[in-house]
């Protein structure tokens, strides 16, 4: 008895060491779902599948899912990689038919449903295709909220009389004629309207060769139609009632982040930069904002507050694949953007202090802060007023906007910055400045947004 | 002092001691110490400085080269705690340290200009380092014999499974390890063991998780590999050996909550993160040893294994596509594109005929199959042979062998070490008659090779590795590290090429090796070989052009004589002659011929005296390769020599 009870256990202490809890932990075991931004909806046709499902973002990239599953139900799901995505347009392909679908925003891991291919979401897409190109705007540089107002203004009006409701119908007629059968190259519609400034419709949704060799009473009064005009004129008509693009938003700013993480960018000094001094590198990093709002701002927001990060560090992520404000994919410069309230009182600026972490989701401070025991702090004021504070800073730069142990060469430097400290002759750290590339030492132009516009608000109106 | 005082002290100092005393020791201890010295000197007519001849050019590596002179120690302590309790452990210098090192300390300034001539690296400081440790006892347990915890060579399985660590790397390994006996007499024995996995070369791209060599895995530390033996000798002629090893290289799930956002518990995050399959390797072996007692010149041996290695590409990068085809394992892909197991079965069948008429003329007759898709990731990755036949890429003074795996090592090694090659996808048969009669052994062997791996058009793109240069005799004698794994100087096939685009190739091997003393000679032995090998490939069938044949004649002779008890000499020359047609070029391009005249001269010394052995190898060789009109002309006309030292105490 007492030889089969030492058997058992070193049978037990056996299977507790050298690796067969990795062994045993790991039966059975399935591997972590990933994260997605999940977008689902419907098709209108039943019976058919299309086989092509593109999706592209604001800026006209494309975003390709991981998993495409289109269900027997006529549902489809598309799990895209966990981000933020803005304007992401979901094309389906059936034949000589392309539907594209609006999604104004989505965020990392969460669900966007009723994305169907139907001829609402049809509708409204290229009444917005054509108000932008007649704006000479992009989907890019749209604000999602501000979308919301106008979405909910155009469905509004589906349901009412007027010229929006006639482009419903005209394209609800449309559609049934797809052919699932048609390998064409190009759709026969819905093509991306092209209008011009005057008005003009330079390209129709719809084929004019097409319509003309499938005429038929697409406007529903009896005619039959052989070209493309009823439905150009029904277009212009429903583009001029909404601006999705929005009004000027005064009580808000946006503020941009951006850092450069690239080996050779210059510091305050000119000098080079250690970036791993503090940080240290190994895979599946990537660059994180934290911030907070300064003690000594006299607006104190406890929202702003949180969505800069609360001063908890590796939670807000940036962005270096050419969305949420990043310019160029792939360039080691990683940007983010904030939009926080403006006081009307010139007073009462925000003021923010912040720095950069190279880290994992969920890291402490240690090992991947650009250092410790200081801070990067700003003022919400547009210097240039060109709708946008935006900052670039150098990743582990400690020669410039860095508030205590400063490093400066500057005769300025007194060791710290304060709000009003001007180091290198390019205004107060503290602020919004011009900037030079991939070197912090000098300020030579300023750099205003181009993948994202400024804070607007919904237009009630035309 | 008071009468009585002190005995009372010595009683309770003894009661003090034995209170305060460690509650077991050992009964006997019995402390052995040894060491060892081993000194090596090279010589090469070439620019090169280092004490090994092929280094390994992938990484920061400064310790391979042709000229130098470098020193090794080791201590080695063996303690026997009693009959049933012993450990021990080895302590040994670096290798890579000159003489010509003064004053280095390994003191590595990476990026800085550095004239103190003293930062090379740890390399090059000799420093001791704990090599080995192990503990080995034999706990009361039922069916346990023996327990052995800490450093092991792996020699308990076999080549087709785990096989033993080569011997720069036999400190290397650790594990744990039982073995014991379920059934007595031998019916039937166990060796469990769990070793951890070494993390530079068990896995897909030669390495379980570092980070440098493979952006999509870091992790290492969790990797391990499981291994069980049964042996049973169900009768007295009969030995049946099973092996099943178990290779397991797990990464951090990349998709765990933990690792993709916040720690909420909304999101399934609970502070713990799972491991995920980066490769996943299986092997296994049968092995039935038949010795009849009623014919005791027979024996048969059969063994068959089976291989399963699958490959996450989710953690694992594709070496076949992103390595130029140089990868240990396969990437291997259903129609839709999906990871699937790379599976197959391998067998050896061996027939040996121990001088059956009493004449002294023995015989072996091996048949081996091995499939296309066998590979042993962690088998033997040499200094060991599986294989009966002499194989093609021996030669007269180089020898070597045949391996199961992609994972052939043919680095960190001398020029007069043997070298190997891998027969994945051989089958065929082997025919050896051996003849000995007094002074006289002579041996004569013929061995046909097809091959599982003819394919046309076989995925070498991204699923089977070709290691690019997989035609052409290797020219083993030639081969330098600095430059021959880019094969800048033409050697000739890499050895672990088994797989082509194209290929419809069969071989065959005749091979003579005759020894004879010489009793007019003081201790003079004659040994002789004579090669020939005929390899064909048609490569692809639909290009009659594409044809490879080539012929290797290869004759060898050399005179060994031990003038006195101390002293061995031996004098030999190797001459070789290729005749490759079809060995370089292109399906677009085509391909040409190349003849290549090899004469290979050495002469070595061994000096034994009171334990110091000395030894003097020195070589010449000559060598032409002509590849003229297609491409250039080379030549070879090397002189090098190496001398070792050694002594244990």
């Amino acid at each position: 008895m007492r030889k089969n009870l030492m058997l058992l256990g070193f049978l037990a202490f056996s299977v507790a060491g050298c690796g067969l809890e990795n062994l045993l932990g790991t039966l059975g075991r399935s591997p972590d779902a990933r994260p997605a931004s999940t977008l689902q909806g419907w098709f209108p046709w039943a019976g058919v599948k299309t086989t092509s499902m593109v999706v592209t973002d604001g800026g006209g990239n494309t975003v390709v899912p991981f998993d495409t599953v289109i269900g027997a139900d006529d549902s489809y799901t598309l799990k895209l990689p966990s981000s933020k995505y803005q304007f992401l347009r979901v094309q389906a392909r059936l034949g000589d038919m392309e539907t594209r679908t609006i999604v104004p925003s989505i965020g990392e891991e969460s669900l966007v449903t009723g994305v169907d291919t139907d001829d609402r979401n049809v509708t409204e897409t290229i009444i917005v295709e054509a108000r932008l190109a007649h704006d000479g705007q992009t989907f890019q540089l749209l604000s999602p909220e501000v979308y919301q107002g106008t979405r909910t203004l155009i469905r509004a009006a589906f349901d009412v009389p007027g010229p929006t409701q006639d482009l419903l119908n005209m394209v609800g007629r449309i559609m049934p004629k797809a052919d699932p059968l048609s390998a064409t190259a190009d759709p026969f519609f819905f093509r991306v309207p092209e209008v011009g400034s005057d008005w003009t419709v330079k390209s129709s949704p719809l084929d004019s060769g097409w319509i003309a060799r499938n005429p038929f009473d697409y406007v529903g009064n009896g005619v039959v139609q052989t070209d493309t005009l009823a439905l150009d004129a029904a277009l212009v008509a429903a583009a001029k009632l909404y601006q999705p693009a929005g009004c000027i938003d005064r009580t808000r700013m946006r503020v941009v982040f951006s850092v450069d993480f690239n080996q050779g960018a210059l510091n305050g000094n000119g000098g080079s930069i250690d970036r791993f001094k503090w940080a240290k590198d190994k895979p599946g990093k990537q660059m994180f904002f934290v911030g907070w709002v300064h003690k000594d701002s006299p607006v104190q927001d406890s929202k702003v507050n949180s969505d800069l990060g609360a001063s908890t560090p590796n939670i807000v992520k940036m962005y270096d694949d050419g969305t949420n404000g990043d310019e160029v994919a792939g360039d080691n410069i990683w940007t983010v953007y904030f939009d926080v309230p403006l006081d009307p009182n010139p007073a009462n600026v925000l003021r923010i202090g912040y720095k950069y972490t190279w880290g994992t989701r969920g890291a402490a401070w240690t090992g991947s802060e650009e250092w410790p025991g200081n801070s990067r702090i700003i003022e919400v004021v547009d210097v240039n007023g060109d709708g946008f504070v935006n900052r670039r800073d150098v990743f582990g730069d400690e020669a410039t906007n860095k508030d205590n142990s400063n490093l400066s060469l500057s005769p300025r430097n007194t060791g710290s910055i304060t709000w009003t400290t001007d180091l290198r002759g390019c205004g107060p750290e503290a602020r919004e400045q011009k900037t030079t590339l991939h070197n912090a030492a000098t300020c030579e132009q300023w750099l205003t947004p181009k993948s994202i516009g400024p804070i607007t608000g919904a237009c009630t109106g035309t | 002092m008071f009468r009585g005082t002190k005995p009372l002290l010595v009683a309770v100092g003894v009661a003090f001691a034995l209170s305060v005393a460690p509650p077991a020791r050992a009964d006997n201890l019995n402390l052995d110490i040894s060491g060892q010295i081993y000194m090596k000197y090279m010589y090469q007519n070439n620019n090169t400085q280092g004490c090994l001849s092929m280094s390994n050019p992938f990484w920061v590596d400064n310790i391979g080269g042709s000229n130098g002179v470098c020193s090794e120690a080791a201590l080695i302590f063996n303690a026997k705690l009693g009959p049933k309790v012993s450990a021990g452990l080895v302590i040994q210098s670096r290798w890579g340290a000159l003489w010509q090192d003064w004053w280095e300390n390994g003191d590595l300034k990476p990026g800085i200009q550095d004239t103190s001539g003293a930062s090379l690296g740890m390399d090059h400081a000799a420093y001791m380092k704990l090599r080995s440790a192990w503990i080995r006892f034999a706990p009361p347990i039922p069916t346990v014999s023996w327990v052995t915890v800490g450093s092991s060579d792996f020699s308990m399985w076999n080549a087709w499974t785990i096989g033993k660590s080569r011997y720069i790397d036999r400190y290397n390994g650790g594990g744990a390890f039982v073995e014991g006996k379920i059934i007595p007499n031998d019916l039937l024995t166990y060796t469990v063991g769990a070793m951890g996995l070494p993390k530079l070369w068990a896995g897909p791209g030669w390495q379980t998780g570092l980070k440098d060599s493979d952006p999509l895995a870091y992790l290492w530390g969790t990797d391990w590999a499981f291994a069980l033996k049964l042996g049973t000798r169900p009768f007295k002629d009969l030995r049946l050996t099973l092996v099943a090893t178990l290779i397991k290289d797990w990464e951090a799930d990349k998709y765990s909550p933990m690792l993709t956002g916040p720690p909420s518990a909304d999101r399934g995050a609970n502070m713990s993160i799972g491991l995920v399959t980066r490769f996943t390797g299986i092997n296994g072996t049968l092995e039935a040893v038949y010795t009849p007692s009623a014919l005791e010149w027979l024996s048969v041996n059969g063994m068959l294994a089976a291989s399963s290695n699958y490959v996450n590409p989710a953690y694992a990068t594709n070496m076949v596509r992103n390595g130029q085809g140089f990868s240990p394992v396969v990437f291997k892909t259903n129609d839709r594109l999906e990871s699937i197991p790379a599976e197959a079965l391998a067998g050896t069948l061996t027939l040996s005929a121990f001088d059956p008429f009493e004449i002294g003329l023995s015989l072996q007759l091996q048949y081996f199959n091995i499939g296309t898709d066998f590979n042993a990731v962690m088998g033997a990755r040499r200094e060991a042979d599986v294989l009966l036949t002499d194989g093609i890429i021996t030669g007269g003074f180089t020898r070597g062998g045949q391996l199961p795996t992609l994972n052939v090592a043919n680095e960190f090694q001398d020029w007069d070490e043997p070298w190997y090659e891998s027969c994945i996808g051989w089958t065929g048969i082997t025919g050896v008659l051996e003849y000995v009669n007094a002074g006289f052994k002579g041996g004569l062997e013929y061995t046909y090779i097809g091959y599982n791996t003819n394919m046309q058009d076989r995925d070498v793109k991204n699923q089977y590795p070709d290691f690019l240069y997989t035609n052409g005799f290797t020219d083993t004698t030639a081969f330098t590290s600095q430059a021959d794994y880019a094969n800048v100087y033409d050697r000739g096939k890499d050895p672990r090429s088994v797989y082509e685009q194209f290929q419809q190739r069969s071989t065959h091997v005749a091979v003579l090796n005759v020894q004879q003393l010489l009793p007019f000679l003081p201790g003079g032995v004659l040994n002789g070989k004579l090669k020939y090998i005929h390899d064909e490939d048609k490569r692809k069938l639909s290009d009659p052009n594409s044809v490879y044949l080539g012929e290797e004649y290869l004759g060898f002779l050399s005179v060994a004589l031990q003038p006195l008890p101390e002293l061995k000499t031996t004098v030999g020359y190797e001459y070789t002659y290729w005749n490759e047609l079809g060995r370089e070029g292109t399906y677009q391009s085509g391909f040409t011929p190349a003849n290549t005249y090899r004469q290979t001269a050495q002469a070595g010394i061994a000096y034994a005296f009171g334990g110091v052995l000395f030894s003097y190898t020195l070589q010449y060789f000559w060598k032409n390769l002509d590849r003229a009109p297609a491409n250039y002309n080379m030549h070879w006309n090397v002189w090098r020599s190496k001398a070792t030292i050694e002594v244990a105490f």
